[in-house]
């Protein structure tokens, strides 16, 4: 283990003492490794937070798209996590803990993982108009969304709903 | 820029943005508020960016706009943040890596976690998921937040060097 090792964990764990960040920025402006490694600890860190998603999180591990279920711990931080393009109509849906495949052994990583966002016609969910969606508000767009009732919200009734389907993944690299 | 390209953009770079933030704060949770921050301000200026604007460097002038306002408001914050000359260094280094290497990491790193036993998974997802403190985490089971601290650590450099090892033998240095 580097020194340096230590200190990025320190930092990515905000847990720094003085002494610790002057020494950690000395490395940093001075070592383009050390910076390329504290970029590498902190991308794995922030995907970690939706890789590590249980299976029972509400995204069923054999769906073929991604599920949202109105009682999982992952539904709900994506609900309070909107965030609305004012005056736009649009709402767009991206957190950390947005639909991701559980780490099940039934996980086929060459497969399209999942969908960490959607754009939703927010007309008639902020019922109120003010501008935000509260989790009543919610609730009740998750019902009109779930035509079939059966506590889920599938990619069919969503896009029956209107909803724009997800981008296409990106090219993947050649390592060649 | 578009909405739509705007919402594709973020969508797309979304790992790398959560990356750059984490970088940049130190701090798991204040990476959260200010990527929503980041965001918000993007929707706000997005007719100033170009439709084909090089949407990393455009994020990164944002992240850290919306970092420094962080620091000015958190001036008694108990985490130290990096000085200016280093975040803007650390910001720049998300620049210099390709998007298909991202994309390839987060693959490798899924495969990694995978493959942890399930003890360090479950606290992996206790301390970044649910983001329990450290010291909580520790009297759970009954050791040190030092011990913790050290078990934490070595999951990091575990995975890190998991991925590291995938992508060599994708011919990815």
């Amino acid at each position: 283990m580097s020194d340096v090792d230590a200190l990025i964990h320190r930092h990515l764990e905000g847990a720094l003492t003085e002494a610790e960040a002057r020494a950690l920025e000395e490395r940093l402006r001075g070592d383009p490794e050390a910076r390329r490694l504290l970029a590498e600890m902190a991308f794995d860190q922030a995907q970690l937070r939706e890789l590590l998603v249980p299976a029972d999180s509400g995204v069923a591990a054999d769906a073929p798209a991604a599920r949202w279920t109105s009682g999982s711990k992952t539904f709900l931080a994506t609900a309070a996590a909107l965030l609305l393009a004012v005056g736009t109509g649009l709402v767009v849906l991206f957190t950390r803990t947005a639909p991701a495949p559980p780490l099940a052994p039934a996980t086929r990583p060459s497969e399209p993982a999942h969908h960490p966002a959607v754009s939703l016609d927010v007309e008639g969910m902020d019922a109120d108009g003010d501008g935000r969606v509260t989790r009543d508000e919610w609730a009740t767009a998750f019902k009109r969304f779930d035509t079939d009732g059966d506590g889920q919200v599938s990619a069919q009734e969503l896009s029956a709903a209107g909803v724009a389907p997800p981008p296409p993944r990106p090219k993947r690299h050649d390592p060649r | 820029m578009r909405e739509e390209t705007l919402v594709k953009n973020l969508v797309r770079y979304k790992g790398v943005l959560s990356g750059m933030l984490t970088a940049l704060a130190g701090d798991p949770e204040t990476a959260d508020d200010l990527f929503q921050e980041v965001a918000v301000v993007m929707t706000r200026k997005r007719e100033q960016a170009d439709e084909d604007c090089r949407f990393v460097a455009w994020a990164r002038s944002i992240a850290l706009n919306v970092v420094r306002d962080f620091r000015k408001k958190q001036a008694r914050r108990r985490v130290r943040l990096l000085d200016e000359e280093t975040l803007e260094a650390v910001a720049l280094s998300f620049e210099e890596v390709e998007d298909a290497v991202w994309d390839l990491r987060r693959q490798a790193l899924r495969t990694c976690a995978q493959e942890l036993p399930d003890r360090d998974r479950t606290v992996l997802m206790r301390r970044y998921e649910e983001d329990v403190p450290i010291e909580e985490l520790a009297e759970g089971m009954d050791m040190t937040r030092g011990a913790m601290d050290t078990w934490l650590y070595r999951i990091r450099k575990a995975l890190h060097q998991c991925v590291g090892s995938r992508l060599q033998k994708s011919g990815i240095s």
